[in-house]
């Protein structure tokens, strides 16, 4: 009987952690829980700053205004909503404030409530159904983190390439059969369903 | 296809629009009836449209480092009672902040402290020319909402109040200060909360 490439059934995937756990472990003092936070939403930060127009320095720095400011807040946004939510309207709103050249002291940016006062104009505001479609992709991309390779890569590839031929590519690519990619994917993908409900995303 | 169930490899496959004609209908069919493979065509749509995109850039090591060391164990109260002023905390000097933390956009440096459920921000901000050497401290009482607040800056060295001021409502205060070692003491005036009364014990100017 031929040997099995390893199979995404028998790898061992950890249960993501939900925000509300890491938050109330920020709250209770620990710094672990706090680097967990930044490894899981600073991509996105950066990613949503770039987004916006910002060179990449500067959306490094953005990263720093927004965990500075998520640390300010979060007992209240414990309390009072999503903390995916916070961070894309938060991150935009100070993204627009370095793009429009508005000056950010960092005594202003540590001031909590100054981005109700004095945020972007209405052209410039959140759209809810964007801020869902970064809410979306920043779930999925952690999704796929979680599940790891080469379940990751296959269901990227396979979402990503719409051309003809993408089974000979992939194939060589991830060192699969072809016959072998179909089926795969189902089972990725049913490992991937399971990670998402877990982060809250449903169908 | 209509000799067999549809399967979730199906559904994937028709979503990816690798199935046309008769094969396709009949999974379109069987995702109509059948609510799980329903559910299972949503979220493979939605990550479809999510992994267009790419994956989320990484972002280097050092902007994580930074935004990781922003962190700091909640301070254990230190009030003992209403008489004794609670010590404010330090919890961020933009001088011994990473280069990209800082704002590039003012010459002095800025100063975070806590205590309870106030923080106190300061600004030192270098003399301007024509200031007769004199440094302009500015603050903000957070949050603003019960911010109105007396504020003393005392003379470390003398002990003694140099300059005495009410903030604005938002909390906002500024004032004209020389270099040297100072301690600042705030009464929170519209605040029911504890404590009300905090002391910065070290500030230094300059």
């Amino acid at each position: 009987m031929a040997k099995r490439s390893e199979l995404p059934s028998q790898r061992r995937m950890e249960r993501p952690i939900s925000d509300d756990s890491l938050i109330r472990r920020c709250l209770a003092g620990e710094a672990s829980a706090w680097n967990e936070l930044v490894e899981k939403y600073a991509r996105l930060v950066h990613a949503i700053g770039r987004n916006q127009g910002l060179p990449s320095t500067e959306a490094d720095d953005l990263v720093q205004v927004v965990f500075l400011k998520l640390w300010r807040r979060l007992s209240t946004i414990r309390e009072e909503s999503k903390l995916s939510s916070w961070l894309i309207t938060t991150t935009r709103r100070e993204a627009w404030r370095l793009r429009s050249g508005a000056r950010v002291a960092y005594s202003s940016s540590l001031r909590l409530e100054e981005g109700l006062e004095s945020g972007p104009p209405a052209t410039e505001a959140v759209d809810p159904a964007e801020s869902e479609r970064w809410e979306r992709r920043a779930l999925v991309d952690q999704a796929l983190r979680t599940l790891g390779d080469p379940c990751a890569s296959l269901l990227r590839a396979l979402f990503s390439d719409q051309t003809e031929g993408k089974y000979d590519e992939i194939a060589r690519s991830l060192g699969m059969k072809i016959g072998s990619i179909g089926p795969t994917r189902a089972r990725c993908f049913a490992k991937l369903e399971t990670i998402l409900r877990d982060l809250g995303l449903e169908a | 296809m209509t000799n067999r169930s549809v399967t979730l490899e199906d559904v994937l496959a028709w979503i990816a629009g690798e199935r046309t004609g008769d094969e396709a209908s009949a999974i379109m069919r069987a995702v109509e009836r059948d609510p799980a493979l329903a559910a299972h065509a949503r979220l493979a749509r939605a990550v479809g449209e999510a992994t267009a995109a790419g994956p989320l850039p990484d972002v280097s090591p050092e902007v994580i480092r930074a935004a990781q060391s922003i962190f700091r164990a909640p301070a254990k109260p230190s009030i003992i009672d209403r008489a004794t002023a609670a010590i404010a905390e330090l919890l961020f000097d933009s001088r011994l902040a990473p280069a990209l933390v800082r704002d590039r956009t003012i010459s002095g440096y800025q100063l975070g402290y806590r205590a309870g459920a106030t923080d106190i921000d300061l600004e030192i901000q270098k003399p301007a020319a024509g200031s007769g050497g004199a440094h302009r401290l500015v603050g903000q009482i957070v949050p603003e909402t019960q911010a109105v607040a007396d504020v003393d800056l005392i003379d470390a060295s003398t002990g003694r109040v140099v300059h005495s001021l009410r903030t604005g409502s938002d909390g906002h205060f500024e004032v004209q200060c020389a270099p040297g070692r100072y301690r600042l003491r705030v009464e929170l005036l519209s605040t029911e909360r504890e404590p009300s009364l905090l002391e910065v014990q070290e500030l230094d100017v300059g």
